[in-house]
């Protein structure tokens, strides 16, 4: 058993730091996906997107060894994927929540055959080492005496996210478009046009959350390596009531849950069992979508496919 | 969906619509084959040898076929379960967690208890059937009394109950002789007798059969079915209608999750006799294709895993002829199903067709 003091200095700045760093995949995720609902597209397939963007990522960083350079292939993966949600999803009409399955379900296969195309059969796992983001040096101790330049862009994100959704004529439009896109559309508003806006940027946010993984948090590409953090996500989204700030909240809270079950393991000892440390994301997660916040409310037309008169 | 013409018509327009929604699915299938052609030609493979080796590790002999039907046995379940859900306008994603649940309690009834095999089996399965509704019924509450969405909530059971199942067999249930995580097995009178010898196909595919054909009489011929279909056309006027919408939709995701947990039962009862830790490779979440790719309809549901299970032993095979990695199979899966939202497709086809002859003719 690991001797671990809970009130420890260090122990808690370690822990702050796994939150911020744990939360930055979900939030960057979330709030693309707010952005989507908000303009009525749903994409359950922001898990496939954020382990398309890890894989397109590391592959870029480890043929070119540039980290940043990977996280835009992984941008450009993202509009890829986000204009076939979009054509599907506006141009077809096509079920949204079908469409997402197969997105999830082809990343996950896709991305796992390539590992062994790109790096043979003995990397079945995992990929070599790749290059990582370069963190920025904090005059601080311990866990912060540095930080990932993604921390500052995930803030970023949701507080531009929310100014443009709720500040600007561009997300009074796109949010009007998720409530009643007749209405909208009798405005004088391009309705296709903005949703496929929308949906691109949500499946390119989900892409650098998936890209942040791979060649930040960690420096390789594993298999399956989202673990489900697209779904927690979607779990952030209704917990957020469609708000990109209360998203960052969200991420936080499910980043602290996250450190604290990795940290809790070695000092409870070989004796607890791990496998109801790993259950409390996932528990935390059905309380928060239960409610205990108060009863979410979707935008009204969200989902279902607009058609023109 | 275009499910939305399907009710309301006679019998003789339903028809029609079952064959063009067949048409659909053959469509996606066959569009999916092709892109998943070009993804294995840029995986530096022929798709024409890749697609031959996986006929054949299929559907080559009496072995290999009986290899594609134990391995559809589950997905049957799951995807029968699922079409049940999805017709009522439920997105049960939490197959794979209700599937461990029902295979878990299979084993502990098979293991704890014994008594004569005409009910001991029956027994077992009945446990199946409570753990897998059992798993599904917080997501249904949570569903009509909260407004908490079930694609969200039945993943996060998922990953509870593959955590909780790996907990029981790791700290209570542990065969101490055995390589990998799994339990001692199971009395031999909770046991399904494998039917085609040196393969894994056991009596759990009749039972599989048997729900197959259950399914199809409750949803087209009981009350029950008629308002599980009401409901996912249009719950509005359901409840209009005088149908208790909610109490539809619980009992509906009841039976989907009962129909998940027999399908773990069958895998833990024929195919390993004892529960193994994290023994699925994701017959819950391939349910959904098969589901979709099946149209909700129960024969159409028994078709596709058929011809998933059939990729499922076919890709087994393939690895081993060709080396190439199997998960490309995954890949191809998905994109049939991506296909497969797109309702429109077949009058996308024609079209182009169309305007090939016109081309053609000029």
């Amino acid at each position: 058993m690991v001797e671990v003091n809970l009130f420890d200095a260090a122990f808690i700045m370690s822990l702050l730091a796994a939150m911020l760093r744990l939360s930055v995949p979900i939030v960057f995720t979330g709030v693309g996906e707010v952005i989507a609902e908000r303009a009525g597209v749903v994409n359950i397939g922001i898990e496939g997107v954020m382990l398309l963007g890890a894989f397109s990522a590391t592959y870029v960083a480890y043929f070119t060894g540039d980290a940043w350079l990977g996280v835009l292939v992984a941008i450009i993966i993202g509009i890829i994927s986000g204009y076939v949600h979009g054509v599907i999803a506006i141009n077809f009409k096509g079920d949204q929540i079908v469409s997402g399955v197969g997105m999830n379900m082809f990343a996950y296969g896709f991305t796992a055959a390539w590992l062994i195309v790109i790096w043979g059969e003995l990397a079945a796992g995992n990929s070599p080492d790749v290059p990582r983001i370069p963190q920025i040096p904090l005059p601080l101790p311990g866990a912060f005496s540095s930080i990932s330049p993604f921390v500052f862009l995930m803030v970023l994100t949701a507080v531009a996210s929310y100014y443009v959704l709720y500040k600007t004529k561009f997300g009074l439009r796109l949010r009007s478009i998720g409530e009643n896109p007749a209405a909208a559309d009798v405005a004088g508003i391009n309705v296709y046009r903005v949703q496929f806006i929308a949906t691109i940027i949500g499946a390119v946010l989900a892409a650098v959350g998936g890209a942040y993984l791979a060649v930040d948090w960690n420096s390789m590409f594993v298999r399956y390596m989202t673990a489900g953090r697209g779904f927690i996500a979607l779990a952030t989204v209704v917990f957020s009531n469609w708000n990109p700030l209360l998203v960052l909240v969200g991420g936080l809270l499910f980043g602290f849950a996250d450190g604290l079950q990795m940290r809790l393991a070695p000092a409870l000892g070989v004796g607890f069992p791990p496998q109801f440390l790993q259950m409390l994301p996932y528990i935390l997660t059905l309380i928060v979508v239960t409610g205990a916040i108060g009863r979410a409310k979707p935008p009204a037309a969200v989902g279902r496919p607009y058609e023109k008169e | 969906m275009a499910r939305q013409e399907s009710k309301p018509q006679p019998p003789s327009r339903e028809r029609k619509i079952d064959i063009s929604m067949l048409m659909q699915s053959l469509l996606a299938v066959a569009l999916g084959f092709v892109a998943g052609g070009i993804m294995v030609a840029a995986a530096g493979y022929s798709p024409v040898v890749a697609y031959g080796v996986l006929l054949k590790g299929a559907f080559g002999d009496v072995d290999s076929i009986a290899e594609t039907l134990a391995q559809a046995t589950p997905l049957i379940l799951t995807g029968l379960g699922l079409a049940v859900a999805f017709t009522e306008g439920c997105f049960n994603i939490g197959a794979e967690g209700q599937l461990f649940i029902g295979a878990f309690l299979a084993f502990l009834g098979g293991y704890l208890i014994a008594m004569p095999a005409p009910i001991h089996i029956p027994f077992v399965i009945l446990m199946a059937i409570i753990g897998g509704a059992g798993w599904a019924i917080l997501p249904a509450i949570l569903k009509v009394k909260r407004g908490a969405h079930e694609v969200v909530t039945t993943i996060m059971m998922n990953w509870i109950g593959i955590l909780l199942t790996s907990y029981l067999t790791l700290y209570h249930f542990l065969e101490p002789t055995a390589s990998i995580p799994e339990t001692p097995i199971i009395n031999s009178s909770a046991v399904l007798p494998i039917i085609v010898p040196r393969t894994g196909l056991s009596a759990s595919f009749l039972v599989a059969l048997i729900c197959v054909f259950v399914v199809y009489y409750m949803l087209k011929r009981m009350p029950l079915g008629y308002e599980i279909r009401a409901v996912g056309l249009n719950p509005t006027a359901a409840e209009y209608g005088g149908i208790a919408v909610s109490k539809v939709w619980v009992i509906g995701m009841l039976i989907s999750g009962a129909l998940c947990g027999i399908g773990g039962a069958g895998v833990t009862l024929g195919t390993y006799r004892r529960f193994v830790d994290r023994f699925s490779p994701g017959y819950g979440f391939d349910g959904i294709a098969v589901a979709l790719i099946g149209r909700n309809n129960p024969i159409g549901a028994l078709l596709a895993a058929i011809f998933i299970g059939g990729l499922y032993s076919g890709s087994v095979y393939m690895r081993l002829v060709t080396h190439m990695p199997k998960e490309l199979v995954m890949a191809i899966e998905g994109i049939i199903i991506i296909f497969a939202a797109i309702p429109e497709a077949t009058r996308l086809l024609r079209k182009a067709i169309e305007h090939w002859k016109f081309w053609r003719a000029r």
